[in-house]
């Protein structure tokens, strides 16, 4: 027999699986082939770490973004509300700080 | 990396399948693993996103980047480029039928823009054969609100109040059936689905069955507690293969998870589910027919009264509804009656999924909320007519509903509206047909259907369209004659008042239809021997228009049977005792000179 | 029971809930037409042809299934009825040969009734007909899937009535057909030839098999020498066939135009009952004795033997190894009469007049050649021999009575009452009791067996000692019954089966009719005539004694095995 209490911890436990279909907010790292040399994948590595590991409302994105080669590697957040900021020449350690950073704007994954 | 950053979902519904996903589905596995991204990225079957024409499709996540007609080929591409690089590969975008503008995102695209989806929710969305993505989506918690929470009167009130009504064709209020099976008296009662969909065109109930089991499987739980019984089948036919394993998996780990079962949630109710194959005829769609057929007798229809509310199957109370109808209900129960009442109209509440077909662009699945018109479907949603071709009617509610012309394209689809313009809802099919399609002809064709489809069991329905299928012949070979209209008429009254179920009640609706609104059809077949749009072999008499003729020779040589005479330069004629009438020669005459 | 009031023509009538409106509407004599209702079966509703008009409903309804309701107003002869009721039967008949001048039921179709009553005047409908192949693999039925209107009567009979399903609807639509398993022969298939089909087909899509014409023949031909047997059963009924009143006696009429039809000997089935009596009477005294085989179960059914071959293989060892009467006569026609006589066999054309049309298929047996030749040549129904009376024109109600020849037109009651339900077990009962008990029967009716319930039970002290006995009629009756001692809830010693309901006057060769009014009155007609034969125990027939002491020797010994006796074997249902 399931419990309702049972049930509910499935729901939350798989729906943050699931934000990835239906994200709030978002974490755009600028891959393609400049930003991969300049070490994209790696940004996006870390920055996916610090967001499971808070457990935050935000999946991170892979995309193509069109800046000048000397701002790679590029990431933008784009919000639930439409808010973008535009993070350049973001490392790896830099990445951490800045999802940090947006950690209390986007709230946990648990409120979602 | 470990966390996975995408999930790619692939449409693994009937129609995609038939389309190759599987194949696709294989390479894109191969694709990553190559790419070493199998770990980061993961690959989901889903059900249908109702676009079959586009299929196989692909949707990836969290971009919601929604790609068509995806081949084995196209997967490498598609995952180096957009997958690793996250460059979207355009030419594997949906294109807009008229500006061939390329759209990414699935919500951008016409066909989803206006469509808003209830019944359809998670098709599409999640992967129908894990219980765990159901459950994220508040799977299940309508069914633990209404055990832990309500009375199964109150259930009931609630369903009534959402004004709910039946989506296999009669619209009948939903918590009124419901009711009758509440207060019907006997020890045990069962809940039936009908999944048997043979309307040929529509596939809503598959696409449910195969996208979102568990809802169905919810709402039946639901029903059983509502009107006391423990005991459910649902009716497939077993020419849905996909539908049924989908099914059958979704019961295995409902039971498993004590979804269904003894006790559910500790409430004290029983409930559990079995799956019934139908071999698929028309008829067994028919509520008394679908129970016959289950007690393992010919699947013909028994007279009504009793309904099977009151005496259905094995002559126990039976609550039959379909499958649509079912996946409301969860969402009725869990958000209430009035979120459900604030989509569709007064009188038909919530939306309807319609299988678009026929001479239009964008054929497939689409969930409107009632009372959109027949025109934001076909045009707002269907993209139009191809080839720039006029609009001349819409079939709605399948073989057996009416024919809508151009001047009624601002009919609100629902229930009550359809009927009195003159058609009805039916079970969703919505066939568009434009200037070449004669009317006769597609009377003809569907009452070809429903004559074949017809039980036998009673004799006007039996004997009647047969004999309205003979006159129709007639016209269309162009023997018809004077009286024909009349006695068509007159089988069609007396086929729809006398037979004894909903086939033969409503198999004469295509004829009445058609003769309502394009009577001048059927008179110029039988008076002119004239086949306006083209389309009746017996009644073309192919001609070359002197005056438009060039005498380029072209239609001479295509002729596969030398009719065409005439000098380069000169005039062309046929001679009509050679012509077979294949039309070979009017594709191919550049002047458009040769009339029929 | 809740009171229903209503109107019906603007008549008021008050019913039981539950009624239909046919129900109603026959209360108050007013007549709705129907064609695939059939009282004694499950409502169908197929037809249409009953249809009614209900205020406030949109479409018609079929009166023999749609309940009544109270205040409903209901008309049954509206423009609309009118008009759909007329067009519905045009429908039918347009796909019917309409080759009434040289049908067998010409005259007796319910389709031309209908036809009649409802004025139809024309059929507008010309497109095409069936044309499938007449099935006559059977000794017994023929079907004409042609001239069928798919009532599906004989379909419900066949299931409901006798548990045989020989028959079913197949396929959809205006392919529809009523047809066998696998669409094999009705010969090929389960069906037992009991001919309950036919009784309940409204036209000629299943008839008898007709032999009359080789009747004819051996009438009309100088060599032959023809002999008849009667079945009790017929003397009960064949008067109905000339607008006599059901339950007519009609035996000495029958002895005339058998005569007038140039049979040269007229002989009685019930001579061959009373000798089946004293056969199996003694074959019951001995397993009874040894306790072997019991339940002992009666075997002059055919269309129970028949399906007992098919449907209960396993319970053959039960079944009297007595030829039926009818057989058990035309051994003896061959051998006994031909030696008196003094007629060369080869030259004697042995014919039945039977109420059943599996008895056809029962002389046609291979092992029903006892006498060297086949024993019984021809087989016809009453319907049959009303049909030679008919056509030789014999004013068959105004006959005056004749008397069968001696001696095996000698009968006692016993073997008449063998024509009903019951009959046989009361006929051996007045044996078996008399030889057990040594002393003479205070009385000779045997109530406790009679009665038309399909499953009868009863114990009877026979020599102090208490004898389980059974009755069945009706071959859904016997399988009841079957299926009851197979699960060991009850015991038997001997049990009597009749495959039709009612027994004999219920069969299959009858004057069509299931109507279970006509059969009580032929019923009655057979007890009458019991009461009035001087000798009613088969044992005491000085011509089968006679018999025993000229021909036979002992009961049971030797020569009355190898005659009278038979086997059975387990066939294939399909
Ligand atoms: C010929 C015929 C075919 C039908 N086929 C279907 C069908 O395929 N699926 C279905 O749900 N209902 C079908 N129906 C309607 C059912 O009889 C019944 O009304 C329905 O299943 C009730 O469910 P609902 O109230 O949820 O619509 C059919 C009716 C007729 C007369
Ligand atoms: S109306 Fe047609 S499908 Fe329905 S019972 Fe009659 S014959 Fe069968
Ligand atoms: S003869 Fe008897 S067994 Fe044969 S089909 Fe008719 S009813 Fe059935
Ligand atoms: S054979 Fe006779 S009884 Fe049987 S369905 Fe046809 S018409 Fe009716």
């Amino acid at each position: 027999m399931m419990t309702v209490a049972q049930l509910n911890s499935i729901r939350d436990r798989v729906r943050k699986e699931l934000l990835i279909r239906e994200p709030h907010n978002r974490l755009v790292v600028g891959v393609g082939t400049v930003g991969i040399a300049a070490g994209a994948r790696e940004i996006m590595a870390a920055a996916m770490e610090v967001v499971n590991t808070l457990g935050l409302d935000m999946v991170v994105v892979g995309e193509d973004l069109s800046v000048p080669a000397e701002q790679m590697p590029v990431v933008r957040f784009i919000g639930a509300d439409g808010e973008e900021i535009t993070f350049t020449s973001v490392t790896a350690s830099k990445i951490r700080e800045i999802v940090k950073d947006l950690a209390d704007k986007v709230g946990t994954a648990e409120n979602a | 990396m470990g966390l996975i950053r995408s999930h790619v979902l692939v449409c693994a519904g009937t129609g995609c399948v038939s389309s190759g996903c599987k194949m696709m589905q294989e390479a894109m596995q191969q694709a990553l693993e190559r790419h070493g991204l199998s770990s980061e990225i993961k690959v989901v079957e889903t059900g249908c996103f109702g676009f079959c024409k586009e299929g196989p499709i692909v949707m990836v996540y969290p971009e919601g980047t929604f790609y068509c007609q995806v081949k084995p080929e196209d997967v490498e591409e598609l995952v180096s480029e957009h997958l690793l690089k996250g460059r979207i590969v355009e030419r594997l975008l949906y294109k807009e039928p008229v500006s061939e503008r390329a759209i990414s995102l699935f919500n951008d695209i016409g066909f989803y823009q206006k469509q808003q989806r209830v019944a359809l929710r998670n098709c599409g969305k999640i992967n129908p054969e894990s219980i765990e993505e159901y459950i994220a989506r508040d799977g299940y918690q309508a069914l633990a609100k209404a055990v832990t929470q309500m009375t199964p009167t109150q259930v009931i009130e609630m369903v009534s109040e959402s004004g709910l009504r039946g989506r296999g064709g009669g619209g009948f209020p939903a918590g009124r059936k419901w009711e009758f099976a509440r207060v019907a008296q006997g020890d045990i009662k069962y809940v039936v689905c009908n999944a048997d969909e043979g309307d040929p065109g529509a596939f809503m109930d598959r696409s449910i069955l195969e996208g979102d089991p568990h809802s169905v499987v919810e709402a039946m739980a639901i029903a059983g507690y509502a009107i006391g019984a423990k005991q459910g089948y649902v009716y497939v036919r077993a020419e849905y293969p996909i539908a049924v394993e989908r099914l059958s998996i979704a019961i295995k780990q409902a039971r498993e998870l004590g979804l269904l079962g003894k006790n559910i949630f500790g409430s004290g109710f029983d409930f559990d589910l079995g799956i019934r194959l139908g071999a698929g005829a028309f008829v067994c769609g028919e509520e008394t027919a679908l129970l016959t057929s289950i007690e393992g007798h010919r699947g013909t229809p028994r007279p009504r009264p009793p309904y099977p509310a009151v005496k259905g199957l094995w002559g126990k109370p039976t609550l039959i509804n379909n499958v649509e109808t079912f996946a409301n209900i969860p969402v009725i129960i869990l958000h209430g009656p009035a979120k459900f009442k604030s989509i569709g109209t007064d009188t038909s509440p919530g939306t309807k999924v319609f299988a678009l077909a026929g001479n239009i662009n964008n054929t497939g699945l689409v969930e409107v909320p009632m009372g959109t018109t027949l025109r934001e479907i076909v045009y707002d949603i269907g993209g139009g007519i191809p080839g720039g071709k006029a609009f001349k009617a819409c079939q709605t509610g399948g073989p057996s509903g009416g024919c809508l012309p151009a001047e009624l394209l601002d009919t609100p689809v629902d229930y009550d509206s359809l009927t009195a313009a003159g058609s009805m809802m039916g079970s969703g099919g919505l066939i568009v047909m434009d200037e070449d399609n004669c009317m006769v002809d597609v009377a003809r064709f569907f009452l070809e259907f429903t004559q074949d489809e017809s039980c036998g069991k009673c004799v006007p329905c039996r004997e009647g369209t047969k004999r309205m299928l003979e006159i129709l012949e007639r016209i269309t070979n162009g023997e018809g004659v004077a009286g024909d209209i009349e006695l068509l008429e007159e089988l069609a009254e007396v086929i729809s008042r006398t037979s004894l179920c909903g086939l033969g009640q409503t198999a004469p609706n295509p004829v009445l239809a058609t003769l309502k609104f394009f009577r001048d059809e059927y008179e110029a077949h039988i008076y002119e021997k004239r086949c306006p749009a083209g389309v009746c072999q017996a009644l073309l008499s192919y001609a070359i228009v002197a005056e438009k003729c060039k005498g380029c020779g072209l239609c001479k040589k295509v002729c596969p049977v030398d009719a065409i005479s005439g000098d380069l330069r000169q005039p062309h004629t046929i001679d009509k005792d050679k012509c077979i009438k294949c039309g070979a020669c009017v594709a191919k005459c550049p002047f458009k000179a040769i009339s029929r | 029971m809740e009171r229903i009031k209503l109107t019906i023509d603007n008549k008021p009538v008050e019913v039981e809930a539950g009624t239909t409106i046919l129900e109603a509407a026959q209360k108050i004599g007013v007549h709705i037409p129907t064609l695939c209702y059939h009282p004694e079966l499950r409502l169908e509703g197929a037809c249409r042809i009953c249809v009614v008009e209900v205020e406030g409903l949109r479409n018609l309804v079929a009166s023999c299934v749609y309940p009544v309701a109270d205040n409903m107003v209901v008309k049954t002869n509206s423009e609309s009825v009118r008009r759909a009721r007329k067009t519905v039967l045009e429908l039918l008949i347009a796909n019917h040969p309409m080759d009434c001048l040289v049908c067998s039921r010409h005259g007796e179709c319910e389709l031309q009734d209908l036809s009649r009553q409802l004025g139809i005047r024309q059929v507008r409908f010309t497109g095409g007909k069936r044309d499938m192949a007449v099935d006559e693999s059977s000794h017994s039925i023929v079907r004409d899937p042609n001239k069928c209107v798919l009532c599906g009567r004989c379909v419900r009979v066949c299931a409901e009535t006798q548990a045989v399903s020989a028959i079913g609807v197949a396929n959809r639509g205006s392919s529809s057909i009523v047809t066998t398993p696998f669409n094999k022969g009705l010969a090929d298939g389960p069906c037992v030839g009991c001919g309950q089909c036919i009784n309940v087909c409204p036209v000629a899509a299943l008839r008898e098999k007709d032999d009359t014409e080789r009747v004819w023949g051996a009438l009309h031909d100088p060599q032959a020498h023809v002999v008849v047997q009667v079945a009790p059963a017929v003397r009960a009924a064949l008067g109905e066939e000339f607008g006599m009143r059901p339950g007519s006696l009609v035996t000495g009429k029958t002895v005339t135009a058998l005569r007038q039809l140039g049979f040269d000997q007229i002989f009685d089935t019930q001579f061959a009952a009373d000798l089946t009596i004293i056969e199996e009477g003694h074959e019951f005294i001995h397993r009874l004795k040894n306790n072997v085989n019991l339940p002992l179960i009666t075997s002059c059914s055919p269309g129970w033997v028949g399906y007992c071959e098919r449907f209960y293989p396993e319970m053959l060892p039960h079944v009297s190894t007595c030829k039926s009467p009818q057989q058990m006569f035309g051994v003896l026609a061959k051998t006994y009469y031909a030696e008196r006589a003094n007629i060369n066999p080869a030259n004697i054309f042995s014919v039945s007049v039977m109420p059943c049309t599996a008895k056809k298929s029962e002389a046609a047996r291979e092992e029903m050649q006892s006498s060297g030749y086949r024993d019984v040549d021809a087989v016809i129904t009453t319907r049959e021999l009303a049909s030679m009376i008919r056509e030789a024109g014999i004013d068959f109600a105004n006959l005056p009575d004749s008397e069968f020849e001696l001696p095996m037109g000698m009968s006692t009651g016993a073997g008449t009452i063998f024509g009903v339900t019951g009959g046989v077990m009361e006929a051996a009962l007045r044996t078996v009791a008399e030889i057990l008990d040594g002393e003479e029967l205070p009385s000779l009716e045997f109530q406790q067996v009679r009665g038309f319930a399909g499953v009868r039970e009863a114990t009877i002290r026979i020599a102090g000692q208490p004898v389980r006995i059974a009755i069945a009629n009706g071959l859904a009756h016997a399988k009841r019954l079957l299926d009851s001692i197979k699960a060991g809830e009850a015991e038997y010693h001997f049990i009597e089966i009749m495959g039709c309901p009612g027994g004999c006057i219920g069969g299959g060769g009858q004057p069509l009719s299931t109507d279970p009014e006509i059969r009580m009155h032929r019923a009655a007609a057979l007890y009458r005539q019991d009461m009035l034969k001087k000798v009613r125990k088969s044992h005491e027939n000085p011509a089968v004694k006679e018999l025993y002491r000229s021909f036979l020797g002992e009961p049971n010994g030797e020569k009355a095995h190898q005659l009278l006796h038979t086997h059975y074997q387990a066939r294939s249902r399909y």
